[in-house]
């Protein structure tokens, strides 16, 4: 989670925002809230790249698909990846404790958020946290977790039993 | 944790359409395409696992979409296909999965469709060469079959237009996103020539010189032609009866990029490393790894484009299994990775035979005697060994001699081409 603070301004800023020399660029998520960020963090998303490239911004880049929430989370990755000094060590285990700590909702929504900014380093990491928290999972287990109704019926769902048997080889069939 | 409170009250706002919010379900907020970029990352047997979901993702398998965002997935762990020490037409292949580690039973034969087209023995069809997501099959007349064992299609190459008149030394296949292409190389040292098969033209090429590279300094210290007489080697010209030599590996070589130049390599029959540059069309010889009293059994691994050596050799009443690198800078072999001597130890004295495979940060090597049988598994960047369980197949003694690595993706196509 990454707790928002105003700043004199009234604007939000994430915490540990290294205090750049460079320009600062205003992020609008679809819910209205504003976000500070380096020109340099934020050029780590393609999109947003282009966006300053095109210079169609004027300084405030509105970005109607991404919540208020799932921004402040991606502000926090981005400002962790453009920071000077910090190493491939330090950022893969800051990656690791970002991701671990979020439920396969906020998942996806940083995930589409992900794509859509074309952060890939980002959106990799979290495509495999969402499919890691499943793959050794029953089929039964997916659809409860992810509130799924199964709508093939008994004899469909034996012939892709069988079609792909060795798929289940191995596997405990209930294991949760 | 305010922020994430204040966030599910927004979302339930914003998804005020939904009927019953307890119904919601994450991945449904995923247009098709995200939903077929995140199953791309899965695993492939959770995947086809998973497709018994629901219809939606059912329907993901069939979408050139999704084979699109699998290709994009830049390696899976390896599956290993394992061949049988006595192949039987009623076995089904058999592959460990080292994503879940375990054995699956391939409920489709590779060769069995295509035995039913052609109404023909297929079983003569021995598995050569693996590469990305295929597996290439040969049989003694020049036929050619490449096979994709995840979604069990499978390909008969346009024949040679005239079978080599040499014999073959080696066969490679490399696979690239679209094509993919085999490398036969024929002849007798020195007289050596090669021939390359382009999937998308389906045609083979014309067969090409390959010269002793001028400055080959090294075999001529080394080379001795009474060398082979204790060499255990399974493309040798073999001494002891009681090693298991598989067709399979008779052709075994790997095929490697190396500063934008295709190098092929793989064992002679005296027992040293031929490596082939095709690119510039010349040959050489490495050096002996060890001296030719020694008994060893030998072969060749690729990990991450480099070409490794693996050797098993016995020494002062025990076995030892490492790997050898050959190190430009020093001009002589570099061990990377051994075996921990309390798991070799058990092979002194059993006269063992090791097949090895190999692709990207894996490799699993066989180990076979009439005596035992082992599989073994190895990271070589980490100096990692693990013996693979017992596979539970319920076909009792079926044993396996050697293995093909390779990536299990429902995207490679036998077409050579998305």
């Amino acid at each position: 989670m990454a707790p928002k603070n105003k700043n004199p301004n009234g604007e939000n800023v994430v915490p540990e925002v290294q205090q750049k020399k460079t320009q600062a660029l205003i992020l609008k998520s679809s819910d209205g809230e504003e976000f500070s960020i380096s020109k340099s963090a934020a050029g780590l998303s393609v999109a947003i790249k282009n966006m300053m490239e095109d210079d169609c911004a004027g300084g405030v880049i509105p970005l109607p698909l991404v919540d208020g929430g799932t921004l402040a989370r991606v502000i926090t990755y981005l400002n962790k990846h453009a920071e000077d000094g910090a190493s491939d060590e330090d950022k893969r285990k800051f990656d690791e404790e970002f991701l671990s700590g979020m439920e396969v909702d906020v998942l996806c929504d940083v995930a589409l958020a992900g794509n859509y900014l074309d952060i890939r380093g980002l959106f990799h990491d979290v495509c495999q946290r969402i499919v890691n928290g499943m793959k050794n999972k029953s089929v039964e287990w997916v659809r409860k977790t992810f509130r799924i109704e199964s709508d093939f019926t008994a004899e469909e769902e034996e012939q892709i039993k069988k079609e792909y048997a060795w798929a289940w080889e191995g596997v405990d069939s209930d294991a949760d | 944790m305010e922020a994430g409170d204040s966030m599910v009250c927004r979302r339930s706002h914003k998804r005020k359409l939904c009927e019953d919010e307890s119904s919601r379900f994450p991945l449904n907020d995923l247009n098709h395409d995200l939903l077929e970029r995140v199953l791309s990352w899965l695993p492939t047997s959770a995947f086809f696992r998973l497709t018994s979901v629901c219809k939606r993702w059912k329907s993901v398998a069939d979408s050139a979409t999704f084979k699109l965002a699998c290709s994009q997935v830049p390696s899976r762990d390896p599956w290993f296909f394992m061949v049988d020490s006595q192949p039987h037409p009623s076995h089904q292949p058999i592959v460990f999965d080292s994503t879940e580690g375990n054995w699956k039973k391939l409920n489709h034969s590779p060769l069995l469709q295509l035995n039913q087209e052609n109404r023909e023995s297929c079983t003569d069809f021995i598995p050569v060469a693996a590469s990305g997501g295929l597996i290439c099959f040969h049989r003694a007349d020049g036929e050619f079959i490449v096979n994709n064992p995840v979604t069990a299609s499978c390909r008969r190459l346009n024949s040679t237009s005239r079978t080599p008149q040499s014999p073959i030394r080696a066969i490679s296949m490399m696979s690239k996103a679209e094509t993919f292409k085999l490398v036969l190389v024929s002849g007798e040292l020195p007289n050596l020539t090669f021939r390359e098969y382009n999937s998308t033209t389906d045609e083979w090429g014309e067969d090409i010189v390959l010269t002793r590279k001028a400055d080959d300094r090294s075999v001529e210290t080394e080379t001795s032609d009474d060398c082979t007489q204790y060499f255990l080697s399974k493309c040798g010209n073999l001494v002891s009866t009681d090693i298991q030599r598989s067709p399979s590996k008779q052709y075994s070589s790997i095929l490697t990029l190396k500063d934008g130049e295709e190098m092929l390599y793989f064992l002679s029959s005296s027992g040293t490393v031929v490596a082939c540059n095709l690119t510039r069309r010349f040959f050489f010889e490495y050096p002996r790894l060890l001296p030719v009293f020694c008994e060893y059994s030998i072969d060749l691994v690729e990990s991450g484009g480099q070409m490794y050596v693996v050797l098993l050799s016995e020494f002062l009443e025990t076995a030892s299994l490492r790997v050898w690198t050959w190190d430009d800078g020093i001009q002589s072999w570099r061990q990377i990775a051994a075996m921990p001597p309390s798991m070799s130890h058990k092979f002194y004295g059993k006269k063992v035979d090791i097949n090895c495979t190999g692709d990207g940060k894996e490799m699993l090597v066989c180990v076979n005697s009439g005596q035992l049988c082992s599989y073994v598994m190895c990271n070589l960047a980490a100096n990692e060994w693990v013996e693979l369980p017992e596979c539970n197949s319920n076909e009792k003694g079926r044993e396996f001699v050697c293995a093909f690595s390779f990536e299990p993706r429902i995207e490679a196509s036998i077409w050579g081409r998305m």
